[in-house]
C-alpha cells in the first residue's frame, strides 16, 4: 500500500511517501496506528507530531474521500493523508 | 431563471490579477460585481511573517471547479471567477481572488462570499509560513 503524506504530515513523517505491507483487507484505523508507531517523532518547532496531525486529517483512497475507517483496503491502494486545509 | 456560469476556477502558479477576474466576469446583463482578494500579510498570531508557500494536492484543480459549480447552481444568473495561487508568495501578493457578477448586488455579494468560504473549506491547499525569527509552520496543522 502506498502512503502519500502532504504538507504538515510530510514534515512530521519525514518522508513524502512510503510503501508499506499490510494484510489484505486491513482497515484505515489499523493503518493509522501503524503509521503512528512508525513515526513517533517529537514536536519540532511548530510541527506537531504525526499522531496529532493524523487525528485532524482527512484521507483519500485512490484520490476519492475515504470516510469509513473500517472499510477493507488492499495492497494496490494509494492512501493520501491530508492535514486540515489552509487555503485563502 | 437565468443560467449561472463558472467563467474560470483554477489553481495558478502565476501571479493573480484582480483586473483579469473583473474583465472575465463582466457582462452587459450584470449590474453588480463583487470581488475578494486574499492577500499575504506580514504577521500571524503576533509573529512577523516574511513569506509564504502554498502547495496544492493534485486534486485541487478539480475540487475548485466542483466548488465553483456548486455555488453557481445555488444562485440565479451569476458569473463566477476564482483562482488560488500556489508556490512561493511575497507579502502583499494575492493568494486567492474570487469574483462574482450578477444582475443585482445581493446575489453578487452572497455568491462571492460563499465561493470564498467554500474554497477555504474544501480545496486541498496548504500554507507554509516562514517567520522573521526563523520559525516555519504549516498553518492550521496543530491546533
Amino acid at each position: 500500500m502506498l502512503i502519500r503524506y502532504f504538507a504538515a504530515a510530510k514534515a512530521a513523517a519525514g518522508v513524502e511517501q512510503e510503501t508499506l505491507e499490510f494484510s489484505d483487507g486491513v482497515a484505515l484505523t489499523d493503518v493509522i496506528y501503524h503509521l503512528i508507531e512508525l513515526h513517533p517523532g517529537t514536536e519540532v518547532g511548530h510541527t506537531p507530531t504525526l499522531a496529532k496531525i493524523l487525528a485532524r486529517s482527512s484521507f483519500l483512497r485512490n484520490e476519492v474521500a475515504l470516510r469509513d475507517f473500517g472499510e477493507p483496503l488492499g495492497p494496490a491502494d494509494v492512501i493520501d493523508i491530508l492535514p486540515p486545509f489552509a487555503g485563502g | 431563471m437565468n443560467i449561472s456560469v463558472v467563467v474560470e476556477a483554477t489553481i495558478s502558479e502565476a501571479p493573480l490579477r484582480m483586473e483579469t477576474a473583473l474583465a472575465a466576469v463582466q457582462s452587459t446583463d450584470c449590474g453588480a460585481v463583487v470581488s475578494f482578494s486574499g492577500v499575504v500579510r506580514n504577521h500571524d498570531g503576533g509573529r512577523e511573517v516574511d513569506a509564504l508557500t502554498y502547495i496544492a494536492h493534485p486534486s485541487a484543480p478539480e475540487v475548485i471547479g466542483e466548488v465553483a459549480a456548486e455555488i453557481a447552481a445555488r444562485h440565479d444568473g451569476v458569473r463566477l471567477w476564482a483562482a488560488h495561487r500556489v508556490g512561493p508568495l511575497a507579502i502583499g501578493d494575492a493568494a486567492l481572488i474570487a469574483s462574482a457578477a450578477a444582475p443585482h448586488r445581493g446575489r453578487a455579494f452572497a455568491a462571492c462570499s460563499e465561493l470564498v468560504d467554500t474554497i477555504k473549506e474544501r480545496v486541498p491547499i496548504w500554507k507554509e509560513q516562514f517567520f522573521s525569527d526563523g520559525g516555519v509552520e504549516w498553518v492550521g496543522a496543530g491546533e
